[in-house]
């Protein structure tokens, strides 16, 4: 004769609700050794992860630490944000999910049994990665020099204008965490009225680039420091020529008169009243140019009087300054002129009064 | 290498709320599994959310070893049906609920589910007799005696046991009192 033994018919109804925006793996039904299950539980750990979610490509390491101190390691296989959570729940420590709130990300769980402080997520394989380029472009300079140097292993010597360096792989002279100097003198004005220094360095994560310098100096010495301050970051070193600015508009409405601007092309032309004209000229001026705003005021018909405004800002401060703001009549000629300077963007107005 | 700081907060509510219909409540379940062992096959599902039926299902098994068996359980939903709900027959037979296991899947976000568990539950109380005559549970020592033909079987129960250790290391006497 056996033992006897009798079951009962069981019938047990639970309700589940994910009160999260997330959805959340559940382990439902064991005992309360199983850390994994988070139901009923109010201690919410939080790390905001949004510095790195836009770049989890490169990261393939998770250690997560507990309250004691002692930590756990897991590899990510799928570098997603789910691949996140699938290594971190294979730690069966706790059940993750992540929360996109307002633009941030955040790893969330809830244990009121297991204590967490921090989550690093890291490369295993790529310690460092950083890359450094640059480049010298100060053909139409006769004077002043530049130099880029990491105090070190990298450092390209007095690069004296007019200079030409493409763009070259400094990579293997540097090191995370160095500080990179870009210093020299620019163009004496005066003596080399070309052009003016520009220093643009540029930093590129992933799909993200951030301008870090973009300064321009005129006839003095300059100096710029950056550090390399981002694993898996590029950065790149541009000395160049300041571009100049200059545009004009031309709009009257007179039947008679013309206005003519000679900025130094080969054939200029003469509109003859009433027109209309916009051109950016920047391209074919350099610092020196003469640049002649002269025609002849209507004498009859409609408006008789023309109005000529030049002005010219700095674009090392933003100052607006007024060359000429003159106005003609009656069939008098004009001619105001100016010349281009380093480090000022040039407007030429012609209008009725 | 980034490194991020958990920022801890107390919350009103729960990520995750299970709550039974009626007594006893989820987390006295949990306690008991294993004094209260639940062989299961069939569950009900319902819930507003009809993906949330469509979900895989995995019952993880582990025993004292380490050793590790999962297996999925795969809910079909006709693509016909109306009603969010779904009967999940286990086909297996191993499905046992005992504690040292789990039922793992995704709860979708902002979701709600009715989970019905139909299980024969044992208990310790299932390996006595209960015939209605005697008291619960002394029956089934006399069946015992009777079934292996050793009477006083638990003559010494209550006695304290020395153990005599002879020059042969590997035999030991009882001595009653």
């Amino acid at each position: 004769m056996a033992t006897k033994q009798q079951s009962t018919p069981s019938e047990i109804s639970f309700k589940l609700v994910n009160n999260t925006n997330s959805n959340i793996l559940m382990s439902f039904l064991s005992n309360p050794s199983n850390l994994q299950d988070i139901s009923n539980q109010f201690t919410e750990y939080s790390w905001n992860i949004t510095s790195i979610a836009g770049n989890l490509s490169t990261y393939d390491t998770i250690i997560l630490t507990f309250g004691n101190g002692s930590s756990v390691t897991t590899t990510i296989q799928q570098k997603t944000l789910d691949g996140i959570i699938i290594a971190l729940n294979q730690l069966g420590v706790s059940s993750f999910y992540y929360d996109i709130v307002g633009g941030s990300t955040f790893i969330k769980t809830y244990n009121d049994v297991q204590a967490f402080t921090t989550l690093e997520i890291l490369s295993s394989t790529a310690v460092t990665s950083v890359q450094l380029f640059y480049s010298v472009n100060t053909q139409f300079s006769s004077t002043g020099d530049v130099t880029i140097d990491n105090g070190g292993t990298f450092n390209t010597g007095i690069l004296s204008n007019p200079q030409s360096v493409p763009t070259t792989n400094a990579t293997s002279l540097i090191l995370l965490g160095d500080n990179i100097s870009v210093n020299g003198n620019s163009p004496t004005i005066g003596s080399d009225i070309n052009v003016g220094i520009n220093v643009l360095v540029r930093e590129t994560i992933g799909a993200s680039i951030t301008t870090l310098i973009d300064n321009n100096y005129y006839g003095t010495f300059f100096l710029e420091n950056f550090t390399l301050s981002n694993n898996n970051a590029s950065y790149s070193v541009a000395v160049g020529y300041v571009s100049l600015d200059a545009n004009y508009s031309v709009l009257t409405t007179s039947t008679n008169g013309s206005v003519s601007i000679d900025y130094g092309q080969p054939s200029v032309p003469i509109w003859l009243n009433p027109t209309t004209q916009n051109a950016d000229y920047t391209t074919a001026i350099s610092a020196g140019q003469l640049v002649q705003v002269s025609g002849v005021a209507p004498n009859s018909g409609g408006v008789l009087t023309i109005r000529i405004r030049i002005r010219r800002q700095d674009l090392a401060n933003g100052t607006i300054t007024t060359l000429y703001d003159n106005t003609y009549s009656s069939g008098a000629s004009f001619n105001d002129s100016f010349t281009i300077a380093l480090g000022y963007a040039y407007q030429i107005l012609v209008t009725d009064l | 290498m980034p490194i991020f700081n958990a920022v801890v907060t107390i919350q009103p509510i729960p990520a995750v709320s299970v709550q039974t219909i009626g007594e006893p409540s989820y987390q006295d379940i949990r306690k008991s599994l294993g004094d209260f062992v639940y062989k299961a096959y069939q569950v009900y599902l319902s819930s507003p959310n009809l993906q949330q039926l469509n979900g895989i299902v995995q019952f993880k098994k582990y025993d004292v070893n380490g050793s590790t068996t999962i297996f999925d359980i795969v809910p079909v939903v006709s693509p016909y049906q109306q009603q969010n709900t779904l009967f999940l027959q286990m086909n297996r037979n191993d499905v046992i609920i005992n504690g040292q296991d789990s039922l793992q899947f995704i709860l979708l976000a902002n979701t709600t589910l009715l989970f019905k568990l139909y299980s024969q539950q044992i208990s310790k109380e299932s390996f006595v007799g209960n015939d209605g005559k005697e008291l619960l549970g002394q029956s089934n020592f006399k069946a015992f005696e009777t079934a292996t033909g050793i009477f006083n079987f638990f003559e010494d129960f209550n006695n304290n046991i020395e153990w005599q250790q002879s020059n042969n290391p590997l035999q030991v006497k009882f001595r009653s009192n």
